[in-house]
């Protein structure tokens, strides 16, 4: 699993620091930080809860586009 | 009970909670082999309790913190440090005023670890806590 670099943007887009954002959605910050080097899978609900917070869909955070994948 | 630590924090602690267990399994296993094999008893029970649960918490300790799992988003680093170098001296001055009764103390009975060190080991339990607490704020890395 790679660097999630689209949440770390969309964070940095609302000006909010890592701290900020596991504030929001109820876990620590670590937690962010592990989720953005891509060291943790997050489960949906907290995909969900991160999502509204940043005000974005979570195809925008985390769909990983598949090179051979052809858009619909 | 609910718990405070967030839903990354409760997967590193169950994985490491499991190898924990194991851990305190195979120890328990070989303490008996070991004491079964003619060479008896090494300490007695209470002492022999403490250091098991004392490298068996130590591990798990050691490992969740590292992962930054142990300290949950409601607890503070700083008060857990305390608290834990304020257990590790209240045990160590128990035991070290222990030591200068006048009643004579034995640490090794019979060739067995005795029950007096039982507040020994919870000291450097706590102190090892107390220390691992430090180190992990001295090498914290990641932004």
């Amino acid at each position: 699993m790679g660097k999630n670099l689209r949440m770390k943007s969309a964070r940095a887009m609302k000006d909010m620091t890592q701290k900020d954002l596991a504030d929001a959605v109820g876990v620590t910050r670590q937690t962010i930080n592990a989720i953005e080097k891509g060291d943790y899978n997050p489960t949906i609900k907290l995909c969900i809860s991160i999502c509204k917070t940043l005000d974005v869909t979570l195809n925008d955070l985390f769909w990983e586009v598949d090179n051979n994948e052809k858009p619909t | 009970m609910k718990s405070q630590h967030d839903e990354r924090q409760q997967w590193i602690n169950y994985r490491i909670s499991h190898h924990a267990l194991v851990l305190l399994m195979f120890m328990i296993l070989f303490n008996s082999i070991f004491k079964s094999t003619g060479a008896g008893p090494w300490a007695e029970p209470m002492s022999e309790a403490m250091i098991l649960i004392g490298i068996t918490s130590g591990f798990y300790v050691t490992r969740s913190l590292f992962k930054d799992a142990y300290i949950s988003k409601k607890d503070s680093f700083r008060k857990n440090t305390i608290s834990f170098g304020f257990i590790s001296a209240l045990f160590l001055g128990v035991f070290f005023l222990g030591m200068i009764e006048p009643l004579s103390r034995e640490f090794i009975t019979d060739g067995k670890l005795s029950n007096d060190l039982v507040m020994l080991i919870g000291g450097v339990f706590f102190f090892y806590l107390f220390l691992l607490h430090i180190i992990k704020r001295l090498v914290a890395t990641d932004e």
